[in-house]
């Protein structure tokens, strides 16, 4: 990694706490700008929590979290979308009872410039979208409404876009149409973060990747590395080439 | 035409049940005294509605406000039924408040202005006050703005947003807890205006109507399903209907009830309500 | 013996008490059940009526009464069991209002100007701390039992109560028939302790007096009614003349600022175990 830039984000010994149980048991890492990182690991590992610590839904109790520099450990969650991390989350939170065009709009809440040509970009990568402009969001199919979910996470002209499991529930042949997506928006320029089950896809398309393993980080590099290395091919990968 | 009044009353309530997640029941008490305060507003500058009317809505607005601190640990920790005691608390001192506080506990009247200068349209056989005409469209007006509000401008978006799903709003960054706190005071302006038209409709005021106010409206809700908007505006007409149709077969005291027990009935035969709860 | 401003003041106490386990039980199940105070009405107007103008002698008048509560809360629980929290909550609300309607319609109930009655019930006292101690037993031992662990599941999330196969509403069916008969009992001695009834006395009340013990008291557990009681009636009946016209908006009062700050109650159920056995 370049050492001499700093990161646009920094986790550091990050521990988090439902209650008494501890989902996060001092866990690091960074992103750099431009970066594509994945979070892979098994379900309940750790790597939504970790997101949802980031953003600020759920407090870290021990540790920090700066972006861009500046601390965000013990920031409310409205500031942090302010300062330029977007989540697009599990299950793809879409406001059912809003149309598309509403949808998107609020995702661009925060901003004060002006959205159309945004509007435009995202329309153009989404046609179906700008077809379903005025149709329910609670209506779309469940691909439809991860393109939705992560327009509107685009509309809101993030520094860091993170995702929380996009590919959960999906069809293969969309799960491939979605990492071709994400892998187009890495090349646009966007900072992602990516937490994903499907570590064989995510290890194809990322930069490098943090290996999750009960409320720790058991493993990280360079997906190259990542995807040769014995225990995360028998872990996750199926244990073949 | 008192149906509009339920219409108001039901739809504020529904709507602060969505965005703030628990039941007002002591809206209909908070009118009723914004009305008591009118009325002593009224009095005190010698029938001026631009003291009377202002005040109705401030009273109205603080009122409702108060409850914001007062319920935010219930609500916070989805304490459904403590939330609900606590506001039947809150109407029944109000009520108190009412019968010792104001005029010895008799009801007020409102006369003059407030009752559209007693003038009315004539029809032919049929006559229909000015106070009438000006609740109808009042009430029009005020769901047409509020209607506006939560369709076109972007913090009434948001709200809608927070209503459906907290946990995407969050994480959109809207403003969930200043959407809270709006949407009492929302609530409770339209509890004011609510306080003027009843007012103008009514011509009195009493102690007791503030319980029976919140009750109607609870039916009303209950009637339409739980959190739906456009269903209160819908059940509010028709109770307003059923209870004119009953005043005329029934003798005073048996409306309120019959009309009330065609509600529960309903309640019971359709659980949801008419058209399904979204809360 | 004791005077008869002490023993009605006792009696008022213990009839309290029996409203208030009869609303406590339903909230400990997480529901707002009003309608034992209708049955309170139902049984103390019946109960006047035989004795006085049907000259029942007094234990059949009261067994009738109770009977009639318990049948009606019978069909009256298919209905409920359907309805969710909120809509129990006011359904019940409106049914004191619809009965008081009706009561003050029924000019032979005495109507508007109330219901006087003058027989009396001997040993009215000891009736009470009877139905007490039984009522006490009884929902002393439900708590423990199977079934007052369900009641808890339910309160807790009603969802989780009936994934664990708790029949929700086949306890819901068996709380509204239970404590309409509480409800009926405590307004047959309500009745004879008052002597003259009007319609207004079975309203909102008794529901500010019943859950002001309950959310002082608290709502986890039924020794809070017993303790406050006592405590919430006698000070404004012993306080002078001018503090008791504002007993009403001091327990709504109580009842807010209870809720505000401390919902779970003064006794609490972890309180209980706290002080009962230290462990370690």
């Amino acid at each position: 990694m370049a050492g001499n830039e700093t990161p646009l984000l920094a986790v550091d010994q990050v521990h988090v706490f439902y209650g008494r149980i501890e989902a996060l048991k001092g866990v690091s890492l960074e992103v750099d700008r431009g970066e594509f990182v994945t979070l892979i690991g098994a379900n309940g590992s750790g790597k939504s929590t970790t997101l949802k610590a980031i953003l600020g839904l759920q407090p870290a109790s021990r540790g920090s979290i700066s972006f861009l520099g500046r601390e965000i450990t013990r920031t409310a969650v409205e500031s942090i979308v302010t300062r330029g991390i977007a989540l697009v989350p599990e299950g793809r939170g879409s406001l059912a009872g809003m149309n598309v065009a509403e949808n998107l709009e609020l995702g661009a809440y925060h901003r004060r410039d002006d959205t159309g040509p945004d509007l435009e970009k995202v329309f153009q990568r989404f046609p179906v979208l700008a077809q379903k402009q005025h149709q329910l969001a609670g209506s779309l199919s469940g691909g439809e409404q991860q393109m939705l979910a992560i327009a509107r996470a685009m509309m809101a002209a993030p520094k860091l876009l993170m995702m929380d499991e996009p590919s959960l529930g999906l069809a293969p042949i969309v799960v491939g149409n979605l990492f071709k997506t994400i892998t187009g928006l890495r090349d646009e320029g966007f900072t992602i973060l990516l937490a994903e089950q499907n570590a064989a896809k995510a290890l194809q398309s990322a930069d490098r990747g943090y290996v999750f393993e009960t409320g720790r980080i058991a493993l990280e590099g360079r997906v190259e590395d990542l995807r040769s290395d014995p225990n995360v091919r028998r872990a996750y990968l199926g244990g073949q080439a | 035409m008192t149906g509009s009044i339920y219409v108001l009353a039901a739809v504020a309530a529904n709507f602060l049940l969505v965005v703030a997640g628990f039941i007002e029941f002591a809206h209909g008490e908070v009118v009723v005294l914004a009305m008591y305060l009118a009325w002593m507003a009224l009095g005190l500058s010698g029938g001026s509605l631009l003291v009377g009317l202002p005040l109705a809505i401030i009273a109205a607005i603080a009122l409702t406000l108060i409850l914001e601190p007062l319920t935010r640990r219930l609500r916070q920790n989805r304490a459904a039924i403590e939330c609900l005691i606590l506001t039947v608390a809150f109407g029944l001192i109000l009520t108190e408040v009412m019968s010792h506080f104001f005029n010895h506990g008799m009801p007020v009247r409102f006369t003059g202005a407030m009752r559209g200068g007693g003038l009315s349209l004539n029809f032919g056989l049929i006559s229909i006050s000015a106070a009438n005409i000006y609740v109808v469209l009042g009430c029009l007006l005020v769901l047409f703005l509020f209607t506006s509000f939560l369709y076109r401008t972007k913090q009434g978006k948001a709200m809608r947003a927070v209503a459906m799903n907290m946990e995407t709003a969050r994480i959109l960054g809207l403003p969930v807890a200043r959407a809270t706190v709006l949407s009492f005071v929302i609530t409770g302006l339209l509890a004011g205006v609510t306080a003027i038209l009843f007012a103008m409709a009514l011509g009195f005021a009493s102690a007791p109507l503030g319980g029976v106010l919140s009750f109607k409206m609870l039916a009303v809700m209950l009637f339409a399903g739980l959190g739906h908007l456009a269903g209160a505006v819908v059940c509010g007409l028709l109770l307003g209907v059923i209870e004119s149709l009953t005043t005329g077969y029934f003798i005073g005291a048996w409306t309120d009830a019959v009309s009330l027990g065609i509600v529960m009935f309903t309640i019971m035969l359709r659980p949801k309500g008419l058209f399904g709860s979204r809360a | 013996m004791l005077s008869a401003y002490a023993q009605g003041f006792l009696v008022t106490v213990g009839v309290l008490i029996i409203l208030g386990w009869a609303l406590y039980l339903p909230l400990r199940a997480g529901q707002m059940n009003n309608a034992p105070i209708c049955f309170m009405a139902i049984s103390g107007y019946l109960v006047a009526y035989t004795t006085r103008d049907l000259h029942w002698p007094i234990p059949l008048a009261f067994a009738a009464a109770v009977a009639v509560c318990l049948g009606l809360a019978y069909l009256l629980a298919y209905t409920l069991v359907n309805l969710s929290g909120f809509a129990m909550s006011v359904a019940t609300i409106a049914l004191i209002f619809i009965l008081q309607t009706i009561i003050r319609n029924l000019t032979f109930l005495g109507g508007a100007s109330g219901f006087g009655f003058y027989p009396e019930m001997p040993h009215l006292l000891l009736v009470t701390c009877a139905f007490i101690l039984l009522a006490g037993v009884f929902i002393h031992r439900l708590s423990t039992s199977r079934l007052g662990r369900a009641i808890e599941a339910m309160d807790y999330d009603p969802e989780v109560a009936s994934a664990l196969g708790v029949n929700t509403r086949q306890v819901n069916f068996f709380l509204t028939i239970f404590t309409a008969g509480l409800g009926a009992v405590a307004g047959v001695l309500f009745a004879f302790n008052t002597g003259t009834l009007f319609p207004e006395m079975f309203s909102f009340n008794f529901l500010l007096y019943g859950f002001t013990m309950i959310i002082v008291g608290g709502r986890s557990t039924m020794w809070g009614v017993i303790l406050f009681a006592p405590i919430l009636w006698g000070i404004p009946e012993f306080a002078p003349a001018a503090v008791g016209q504002w007993r009403n908006i001091m327990f709504g009062g109580i009842i807010v600022a209870l809720l505000v700050l401390r919902p779970q109650g003064v006794i609490h159920k972890d309180l209980l175990r706290r002080l009962a056995g230290s462990r370690g």
